[in-house]
């Protein structure tokens, strides 16, 4: 059974008032950062989500954790509508769901101890009772820091030190599903192994479930059981890691993995394979979203938007010419 | 024999502040030949950025060269007068920062940015404006002549780094020092960067200084790589036998570490135990023997010599003393 679904969640966010908007001529007062978002989560699996800046991967994880609200879709977690009672979720919600945020450095305020930040959650949810020192305790030696970490300030830690008091807080609590908002951004290469071991080691001891947001396709491969690629807003393909990388689909997805540098001098290309930039959201293409930067575009894909097709059983794709299959 | 653009020779800086001075970078040496990109690779507090300012000599006031000298077109850029530097710096030096929106004034439109960096030229604002379309153009930018009215905050991020190094090209450098310039972009960008900067190395026969911590990039581009680790130089050599031979420990290990490089996936990646020792008491022998799997007695006393492991390839490791002597 999935820890959490999600069905066609859709993210509106208005960018010009009426009058504005009548002012200026403006024909759409809205910009869609999600569109039709689908996808489930099985309980302790992992699900990569990856795209470029502005695909909406972010956003998305806000509107799960509900702090971003949504326009329409659903949310189900653990078999309940954490979004039922109006439009933010209760704490219990936040219980079972925690965040782990972009930055690791300024995600934490400079002004608090590693002991205070990381029992920070046992006091914003009224756990007062238990002990906090021996909470401290026992999550630094969860994530692998002295004790003595407890009394330091993140000004005194290193930037994977710091990324480790976030996996931290977001376990204080003993959460079912973590959201990490690219836990590797930032960190030096060295490093970046040591966060990504220690959040597979917690998901092999406490069971947790993890959904991935990150633009690395490196570490997507290494870490994620599914893979899920979003394009302005809409998930274009998804399916197992393995099966994405083996059998890219999408024309996106293909040229993402193939823009990925290769530390291999003797593999250089000779151009870069995908040309142009994400389109600004304010002037969504017709059709297919990514048929101005796509090699295969088609009338049809100037046209309408291609629907979802399954590549095998657990594999989509949203595409009127995927790869692969028989050119007509 | 290739022309030198850049000598740095035994180049140490530190800086002082409380207490002890933190020693940034201990005994630097490294060239860069005319026409060729060379990377300097190393991650965060390997002295990277400290190096590249160390060039412009554009450095804090609390830093002191302790020894060396850096030769560019057979100067000594140490012995420059501040006025004469100045001279340099934009014309025949340019640098392109990481982060375009802080590299670029906010209040100010391009074309004007543009044209305040071609102040020493004497020749109409028309001329300076058409070439600060064509340099737009160059990298890019479509619609140059209209976009020079237009503000940063007006373009995305790729198209911002493509200004900033547009306007590092300008005056034609001789070297161009390009510090994480594609740090901060997606990797479809960063390709398109990437190849850019190589284009324009061809076209205009600059050197370039490419400075980043992501190996991947540096395999795509670059000549020669330069290790850098914690302010000292461990490894150089050709690009080839740094990827493909690469004799220091922490040159293997970071090489290792790439998830990118690791074909098999895994749950279990490798990493470097450890962190960069403390700069202002570096340990007495080599720089990396508390991380290196391989360290034995002499590495905690001696500080290890560059030595020679192949054509232009130096590493500065006692395990490969016994292969020379």
């Amino acid at each position: 059974m999935s820890l959490l679904s999600v069905k066609n969640l859709h993210v509106r966010y208005t960018i010009a008032s009426k009058l504005k908007a009548a002012l200026s001529g403006l024909m759409n007062r809205y910009v869609d950062a999600v569109i039709d978002v689908s996808f489930d989560i099985p309980a302790g699996k992992t699900l990569a989500i990856a795209g470029e800046s502005g695909s909406g991967k972010s956003t998305l994880a806000r509107a799960i954790v509900g702090l971003t609200p949504f326009a329409s879709g659903s949310v189900t977690f653990d078999g309940q509508n954490p979004f039922a009672n109006g439009i933010r979720p209760g704490k219990a919600y936040h219980r079972d769901v925690a965040m782990m945020f972009q930055d690791p450095v300024s995600s934490l305020s400079p002004r608090r101890t590693v002991k205070s930040l990381i029992t920070e959650p046992f006091v914003i949810h009224g756990l007062k009772a238990k002990d906090l020192d021996a909470e401290a305790r026992r999550l630094l030696g969860l994530i692998g820091l002295p004790a003595d970490f407890a009394s330091r300030y993140p000004h005194q830690l290193s930037g994977g030190q710091a990324r480790r008091v976030g996996v931290a807080r977001a376990i204080a609590l003993n959460p079912k599903l973590i959201i990490a908002d690219e836990p590797t951004a930032g960190l030096d290469v060295s490093v970046q192994g040591e966060v990504l071991n220690l959040l597979g080691k917690l998901q092999a001891e406490l069971g947790l479930t993890y959904l991935i947001i990150t633009h690395n396709l490196a570490v997507v491969r290494h870490v994620s059981d599914r893979t899920a690629i979003m394009y302005m807003g809409r998930i274009v393909e998804a399916g197992p890691t393995a099966g994405i990388f083996a059998n890219a689909s999408h024309p996106y997805t293909a040229a993402l993995i193939a823009a990925q540098p290769n530390p291999d001098p003797a593999r250089r290309r000779n151009g870069p394979v995908l040309t142009g930039e994400v389109t600004s959201l304010r002037h969504r293409p017709k059709g297919c979203e990514f048929h101005p930067r796509c090699a295969r575009a088609s009338d049809l894909c100037r046209r309408d938007v291609p629907a979802i097709s399954l590549i095998d059983d657990d594999h989509i794709v949203r595409c009127h010419h995927p790869l692969g299959a028989l050119e007509s | 024999m290739t022309e030198t653009v850049l000598d740095i020779r035994n180049l140490s800086l530190s800086f002082s502040s409380r207490g002890l001075p933190v020693q940034a970078l201990r005994n630097i040496s490294f060239m860069v030949p005319h026409g060729e990109i060379v990377g300097i690779v190393g991650e965060s507090g390997s002295g990277k950025s400290t190096l590249s300012l160390a060039v412009m000599r554009l450095l804090a006031d609390n830093a002191r060269i302790i020894e060396g000298q850096m030769f560019f077109g057979g100067q000594d850029l140490l012995k420059l007068s501040e006025s004469a530097m100045r001279e340099l710096r934009g014309s025949r030096i340019a640098m392109v920062f990481q982060d375009p929106m802080t590299s670029l004034n906010p209040v100010r439109s391009i074309g004007q940015q543009m044209l305040d960096i071609q102040h020493r030229d004497q020749s109409p604002t028309e001329d300076k404006r058409r070439k600060a379309s064509d340099a737009l153009t160059r990298v890019g930018i479509p619609d140059a002549i209209q976009q020079l009215d237009c503000y940063p905050f007006q373009f995305s991020g790729g198209m911002r780094q493509r200004i900033a190094i547009a306007m590092g090209l300008m005056q034609r450098p001789e070297l161009l020092i390009a510090d994480e310039v594609t740090t901060a972009l997606d990797v479809t960008l960063e390709a398109q960067i990437l190849h850019l900067l190589r284009e324009i190395r061809d076209e205009i026969g600059c050197s370039i200084m490419f400075i980043s911590h992501n190996l991947g990039a540096v395999a795509e581009i670059c000549d020669r790589v330069v290790v850098l680790y914690a302010g000292e130089v461990v490894e150089q050599g050709p690009i080839g036998e740094i990827f493909d031979r690469p004799q220091h420990p922490y040159t293997r290990a970071l090489i290792a570490c790439d998830p990118a490089r690791i074909r098999q996936a895994t749950r279990e990646l490798p990493v470097i135990a450890g962190d960069v020792p403390n700069l202002r008491t570096p340990p007495d022998g080599c720089i990396f023997a508390p991380r290196c799997g391989q360290v034995f007695g002499r590495c905690k006393t001696a500080r290890p010599t560059d030595i020679t492991c192949g054509p232009h390839h130096t590493a500065r490791c006692h395990l490969l003393e016994s292969l020379t002597s």
